[in-house]
Order: C-alpha cells, then structure tokens, then sequence
C-alpha cells in the first residue's frame, strides 16, 4: 500500500492504461464469483483495489493479463471465502444469471447457453472455477498452469474432466 | 435431445467471448470509480486492522517483559513463580497472535499462484481461529494468575500466601465456567449450541474450523492429478 503511495504521475498513468485494455478481465472475474449485484460491484473494486497495492512490483517481462488474473482470481477465491460474503450467497440469486444473460443483449441462444455455463460455474469449486475461466478465456495450458500452481499435465486432466463434468451437468434433469 | 443436452464446453466459449464483450462495455461496474478517495478509504481501514495488530504485539511484549522479571525474581514462591510462567506465555501467545495477524494483513501477495496464496490464507485463518478460541477459554484461568501478580506486584500482597482457600474458590470458579463454556461448545443440544453460538461467536459452533479445513482439502485435492 505505501509503495503504490509513492508511485509517479507516468506510473498511475501506465496502469490505468493497462487496468482499462483488460478491464474485462475484472468484471468476468467478478461475475463468476458473486450473484448479488452489490457484491459484483465490491468484488470488482477490491480486485481493482489489490491490482493497485501490487503494481508497484509487477514486473514489466511478464504477461500483464497472466499477472492481472493471478491477483483477481487470488481475491476473488478468498472474497467468496471470507464469511460475510459467504452468508450472502448462500442465497440462491437464480434471476441475476437471467439478468447477465438478458443485460448482455445476446441472442436466444447464446442467451440460453450463458445461463447453463453460469449454472455450471455456480457448482464448481473456487479453484475450478479459476480453471474454467482461464479456459474459457482460451489462455494457454502454461498460462493456465502458471497462474494457478499447478503442473501443465494436472491442467490437461483438470480440463478433461471439467468437458465431463458440463456434459453430465447438462444432461441432469432441470438442466436443460 | 435438446440442442443445450448436447452442449460441449468448447461451444459454451463463444457465448462467454459474447458475454466477455458486452461486459467490456458495461457501466455498470465502472473501475473509474477507483478514485482517490477510495484508495485513502482502503488505505485508512488498513491502517486501523494493522494498528490493531500492532497494538496486540506491543502489549504481548510488555506483558512477557513484566512477566519474565515478575517471575525470576519469585523463585521462591510456587504459586508466585508460576502465575508469572503462565502469563509469560500468554504475553509470547498474544505476540504470535499479532505477528501472524500482521501477516494476514500486510504480506499477503494477491500476484502469487493461486494454489500457493490460496493455502497460505487457508493455514493463516485456521491458525487464526485456534487462536482465537483459545485465548478466548484460556480467559477463565488467567485472571486467577493475573490478579495474584498484580496484587504482589502492586501491593505487596501474596495471596496465595496468606488465603490458599481464596485461591481454591477463584480455580473452582474458573475450572467451571471453562467446563461450562466447553460444554456449552461442543456437548449441549445443537440447538442450544446454535443459540450460544449467536451470543458468543460463530466460532463456537467449530463451523468456521471446518470451512479453512474444507479449503485447505480442496487445495490438496486441486494440486494432485
């Protein structure tokens, strides 16, 4: 926090720039891991907040989104954890997946896959649903083994078995 | 068969890069937001949490100075001797307790790989709520030591020297209230446990163990193949 106190005008600059180009990254983080609309919102300002505090030791050699996503997911798995947060969604907040999926103006279709994608999401664990969102953003097995800490094999196997997982997801009565 | 019970995960990605694009435009979670303003409101809360810790191993050390002098000068006295041995350690408890509140607050690196900070936070909060739990219990022996150090210390009284039967009444009372309080945590009917755990704390009910335990399983089960 008090390094990023110290950091320079053409700093900040830098980092809005970048906080801006891969914004999105923040926001699917932040929808993945909360349903309430509030807690979206004080998700994506605490991941925004702790991008902040740890720019001042990123480092410019490695890949800003890998960084990016290692720092939004780590706050996003530890908010979903933190027991406030917790009582809060222990409350089944079905229409807000609706409210995603007809706020993002898609098509009946894409709209219906979205709502199955967010049901499936809604039964993952935190760290498996870390995976499923790298590889729905099509991040690379090392990218996707470097963020996480895991071996690249581990993510083919976690991959494979996340594809069974949505199949069987999809065939369960209820949700189709 | 319905076109969604034949859906693959690979063809779930282009609903996501749809949504992923909509979401770049949303405003309504604007990261504009992240003024100065709300950076000193972070930075000020911090400063209160670490505060707090500071102020937790500040007093530990002064507790386990006082106490490491109260009890080498007591060598001769038992009861004198060991009130100051117990509260020493509490003073050495209450320090770590700090330090590792420090750690939680302050060297918790969010840039880590998410299995590494993930286990590390689940670890710290674990140790956390032992902790917490038992300074909580540990209240109803130490005021025992507490009061016959400070009356020596201030007053030159030894209590234990003059009415050991004073003594035996303060351990009776603090041996049933810890029985009374363990009981009430872990034996009593789950809803009575459930109504004491709204007046104590969640963690009575051993709940908030069990969910940094499930973490911790979770991550070992994530890391092996």
């Amino acid at each position: 926090m008090q390094a990023s106190a110290t950091m320079t005008a053409d700093d900040r600059q830098a980092f809005g720039d970048l906080l801006q180009q891969h914004r999105g990254i923040v926001f699917k983080v932040a929808n993945a891991y909360s349903r309430a609309a509030e807690d979206r919102d004080d998700l994506a300002q605490e991941i925004a907040v702790q991008l902040w505090r740890a720019w001042p030791g990123y480092d410019p050699a490695r890949r800003f989104s890998t960084w990016m996503y290692r720092i939004a997911l780590n706050v996003a798995i530890s908010f979903l954890r933190s027991d406030g947060h917790r009582r809060r969604h222990a409350v089944p907040l079905d229409e807000s997946i609706h409210d995603m999926a007809d706020d993002s103006g898609a098509d009946h279709e894409t709209a219906a896959q979205l709502r199955v994608l967010h049901r499936f999401i809604a039964t993952l664990e935190p760290l498996n649903r870390a995976l499923l969102l790298l590889y729905l953003d099509e991040r690379s097995t090392r990218e996707m083994a470097e963020v996480l800490g895991i071996s690249e094999s581990n993510v083919t196997t976690k991959v494979s078995r996340l594809k069974q997982r949505i199949r069987d997801h999809v065939a369960a009565p209820g949700n189709e | 068969m319905t076109m969604e019970s034949t859906m693959e995960l690979d063809d779930l990605k282009q609903a996501w890069q749809s949504l992923d694009r909509q979401l770049q435009q949303q405003k309504r979670i604007n990261l504009q937001l992240l003024t100065e303003s709300r950076m000193r409101k972070a930075k000020a809360g911090l400063r209160w949490l670490q505060a707090g810790a500071i102020a937790q191993i500040a007093i530990g050390v002064v507790v386990t100075v006082f106490c490491a002098s109260f009890w080498s000068s007591h060598m001769h006295q038992p009861a004198l001797l060991l009130s100051g041995i117990v509260l020493h350690v509490y003073g050495v408890a209450m320090i770590i307790g700090g330090v590792t509140e420090m750690l939680l607050l302050v060297r918790t690196d969010y840039a880590a790989q998410i299995v590494t900070i993930q286990k590390y936070l689940a670890l710290l909060r674990q140790w956390r709520i032992r902790t917490k739990r038992w300074f909580g219990l540990a209240q109803w022996i130490l005021w025992i030591p507490g009061t016959l150090v400070m009356l020596e210390y201030l007053i030159g009284f030894d209590l234990w020297a003059h009415s050991p039967a004073t003594v035996g009444w303060f351990l009776a009372v603090g041996i049933i209230g810890l029985l009374s309080t363990l009981w009430l945590m872990y034996w009593s009917p789950r809803a009575m446990r459930r109504r004491v755990g709204d007046y104590i704390d969640d963690n009575s009910t051993g709940s908030l163990l069990r969910r940094a335990q499930a973490s911790l399983d979770e991550i070992a089960s994530f890391e092996r193949d």
